[in-house]
């Protein structure tokens, strides 16, 4: 897992509150990217991700609330902090229940706010690393023949070599190659492993009478 | 039989029966002496006629003069009360000639008893047997003719006189009826008394006196006429009967109380509805005093307004609290008039009262209603205040909090750079700035009207603003175009107020064209001073604004935009007119809105401008 500095939105159409909360997170190590609107955002940073976004509610045009569902569509990953002047209890509820880190009220006091961030970096951290592992699982099954693919998700229902063939029609001799080919070419040892990195990458084993 | 007894029989017969019909009259109205005088005359009529048939059988020239003179005494009684019957009931005749009449008259007995004869003869020598002709003997007599008979002569030209004159009169008046009944009756007592009556004395014609006769034309008609006004009386009677039929159908039947009181303050009457609306009956309240009808707090009141109206008259409206039998209270609204004698003496009050309890009830009630949704309403709007000005204020200070924090920061960290904390500490006191601006905007809102005025520069105004607005306009691209006039006057307002009318006008400006490519979100300012105003107009290149909202844009929660809450131009409205101002919208040619204050120019002020 890498350390580099990430860099954080922060979405307000306040100017005095954007410049200040951008001097503080600055000051706190941060690398800070700022936008007035929801629009300026996805037009400019949406492609990209980012440690976590500092996201106000009440925005002209697209609103902080409708921001987080559309970041949601984009598969964006980065953690969301919502940060509003007046908050009531079903608005942060209805924040959190899609998945933000954490809902502030202005003015927020810079420990909270920090412990707040600090978290969704953090979360974003994992997030990423976990997505990284499973991209790097999917690079080496990528080459996998689609008979070898066929094999492996028969193996990994603990299935004996008989029972592969009968199952796909082919001879136990063949299934044996195949199961060496991919043990060797994904590079694990044992059947457990080889069903751990499937999990990860989310490859489901064939059930029974699938075909 | 004898022809001449028997008709003057029915003449005094007649006469009788006339005089007691006026005397029956005037036993059921007293007032109109007219039925007296004529009463009286008529029963003289009949004595008359009783001692002319005397007369005609007079035995000796004692006997006969003796009842010549009374019957000069029973002439004057019908002539006399006639006369003046006459007087009365025509109201025309000449007051002066029936007192000369009378006076005559007076005279004229007083000769009649003092002379050795009578009126008529000073002697009367022998008796004469006189034949009608129909065969009927009557006596008359020859003797010397008293020169004073010329006065009761004359006399009965004047009275002849005095009738015509007063019948005449009176058909001018319109009066034709009465009129003729005396024109008629007066021809006819001329006719056979006056011409008849000094021929039979000359001895010209050989008949019997036949005053009797003439005196029985006259008084017929006066009790013609005064049986037609008995009957046109009880035509009267009828009517009124009826209209006392429809009064007393509304009185019971009507959903309205009605009181009578006198004017020692007694309750004379009540109708059937304020007895089912009381609970008394009429006969427990007739006779007792009014006051009882209140409590004894508007008692005393209420006695005051019976003397105010008895005096100057009664007000024309009045509500009373009416205490009720079952210990209820009934809210009343009256209306009174006064009741007059014909004479005009006050004799009482009339009152209608309409029971307004229940009306008066709903009223309050809906006011109670229409209280609570004010409370409610204004409790609402408090809130969306609350709400607004938290959101106003949570803004400056979560920026100002961050500020500080960030300079503490900085300052444990060796990469301090003077200029960055130069920086912080502005933003911070501008934000600090913004937000008692906040506050005070509030409090002139809430507390309007003690606001502080002092002489404000429109022109540094709208640069005050500007510059609390500079970083927001910004970050939107939006340019500001000024064209501020040179030789704008001092107003006399509130420099707080004015500079916010400016920034939510350019404020809204900024969000009408945000829309627009970065190089047309322009915004144009200017202040221009005309005859009696100065002007502040705010121009935006945006869509301008529909026809039907441009006034109710104005209003307090109207709001085009997701977020806000629509009061910024209702602030501003109530700001302006706070200064006696003007603000409207219209859309410029070129497209886009043009919002312009006006504000009134005082003459202190101009003149400490100069």
């Amino acid at each position: 897992m890498t350390d580099a500095p990430f860099s954080i939105c922060l979405i307000d159409d306040d100017a005095s509150v954007r410049r200040s909360l951008q001097r503080l997170l600055m000051a706190s190590g941060y690398c800070v990217e700022t936008f007035p609107d929801a629009q300026s955002y996805l037009d400019g940073r949406a492609g990209e991700q980012c440690g976590c976004i500092i996201l106000d509610v009440r925005m002209p045009g697209v609103d902080g609330l409708e921001l987080q569902l559309r970041l949601a569509d984009l598969e964006q990953v980065a953690p969301i902090v919502f940060l509003t002047g007046h908050g009531d209890i079903p608005m942060s509820v209805k924040a959190v229940k899609r998945g933000a880190v954490d809902f502030l009220t202005k003015p927020v006091d810079e420990k909270v706010l920090l412990a707040a961030v600090d978290n969704a970096v953090a979360l974003y951290r994992r997030r990423l690393a976990e997505y990284r592992n499973v991209a790097a699982i999917r690079e080496r099954m990528a080459v996998l023949t689609p008979r070898e693919l066929e094999v492996m998700r028969c193996v990994i229902t603990g299935a004996p070599n008989k029972k592969i063939a009968e199952t796909l029609g082919i001879a136990e001799k063949t299934v044996k190659v195949h199961r060496a080919r991919v043990m060797s070419k994904l590079d694990v040892a044992s059947v457990a492993e080889l069903l751990q990195i499937c999990q990860q990458a989310g490859i489901e084993p064939v059930t029974q009478g699938q075909r | 039989m004898s022809i001449l007894t028997i008709a003057w029989s029915m003449c005094s017969a007649a006469s009788l029966v006339l005089g007691l019909m006026q005397v029956f009259l005037w036993f059921n109205e007293r007032r109109s002496l007219v039925y007296l005088l004529t009463a009286l005359a008529s029963f003289s009529a009949a004595a008359s006629a009783m001692l002319e048939l005397s007369l005609m059988h007079a035995e000796s020239t004692a006997a006969y003069v003796e009842l010549v003179r009374w019957q000069n005494l029973v002439v004057f009684l019908i002539l006399v009360p006639l006369v003046w019957a006459v007087y009365l009931h025509l109201g025309t005749g000449r007051r002066w000639l029936a007192w000369l009449i009378t006076g005559l008259w007076s005279i004229s007995l007083v000769i009649n008893f003092a002379s050795p004869g009578s009126l008529v003869y000073l002697e009367v020598r022998e008796l004469e047997k006189l034949i009608t002709f129909w065969g009927e003997t009557f006596v008359g007599v020859s003797g010397v003719r008293n020169p004073w008979v010329i006065v009761p002569d004359i006399t009965s030209f004047l009275i002849l006189f005095f009738f015509v004159d007063a019948a005449i009169r009176s058909w001018r008046q319109g009066r034709r009826r009465h009129a003729l009944a005396v024109g008629i009756g007066a021809g006819g007592f001329i006719l056979i008394g006056g011409i008849h009556a000094p021929l039979v004395d000359a001895g010209i014609i050989a008949t019997p006196y036949m005053v009797s006769f003439a005196f029985l034309t006259m008084v017929l008609a006066m009790s013609y006429e005064l049986v037609a006004a008995a009957v046109q009386a009880s035509r009267y009677a009828r009517e009124i009967e009826a209209g006392h039929r429809r009064w007393q159908t509304f009185l019971n039947k009507v959903p309205l109380a009605v009181i009578g009181i006198t004017r020692t303050g007694l309750i004379s009457y009540v109708n059937p509805f304020f007895e089912r609306l009381s609970g008394y009956r009429s006969r427990e309240l007739v006779g007792q005093p009014a006051t009882r009808l209140v409590s004894e707090a508007d008692a005393a009141e209420l006695e005051n307004r019976l003397r105010v109206a008895a005096e100057t008259g009664p007000r024309p409206h009045s509500q009373w609290t009416l205490l009720c039998r079952p210990g209820e209270r009934r809210q009343l609204l009256f209306s009174s008039v006064r009741q007059e004698s014909p004479e005009g003496t006050y004799e009482g009050l009339l009152t209608i009262g309409e029971d307004i309890t229940d009306r008066l009830r709903a009223e309050r009630e809906l006011s109670a209603t229409r209280r609570e949704m004010e409370r409610l309403m204004r409790a609402n709007m408090l809130g969306e205040l609350a709400s607004a000005l938290a959101h106003e204020l949570n803004q400056p200070l979560a920026a100002i909090l961050s500020n500080a924090q960030a300079a503490q920061r900085l300052l444990g960290s060796e990469a301090l750079q003077p200029q960055d904390l130069a920086e912080i500490l502005e933003d911070i006191v501008r934000d600090d700035r913004r937000a008692s601006n906040v506050i005070a905007r509030m409090r002139s809102m809430v507390r309007k009207g003690e606001v502080r005025r002092e002489p404000v520069d429109l022109n540094t105004a709208v640069r005050a603003a500007l510059d609390l607005m500079h970083s927001e306009l910004d970050t939107q691209d939006v340019r500001v175009v000024l064209s501020l006039a040179d030789d704008l006057p001092l107003v006399f307002a509130s420099q707080v107020d004015i500079q916010q009318v400016v920034m939510n006008l350019v404020m809204n400006a900024a969000r009408a064209v945000k829309g627009l490519s970065e190089d047309e979100r322009l915004v144009a300012i200017e202040t221009l001073r005309t005859d009696r105003h100065i002007r502040l107009s705010v121009e935006d290149s945006g869509t301008g604004v529909q026809k039907e909202i441009a006034d109710s844009m104005f209003e307090p929660f109207f709001t085009t935009k997701s977020v806000g809450i629509g009061m910024g131009l209702a602030i501003c409205r109530r700001l302006v007119d706070a200064h006696g101002g003007r603000i409207w919208v219209e859309n410029r040619d070129t497209g886009g809105a043009r919002f312009t204050v006006e504000l009134p120019l005082t003459e202190a002020v101009q003149t400490s401008d100069d």
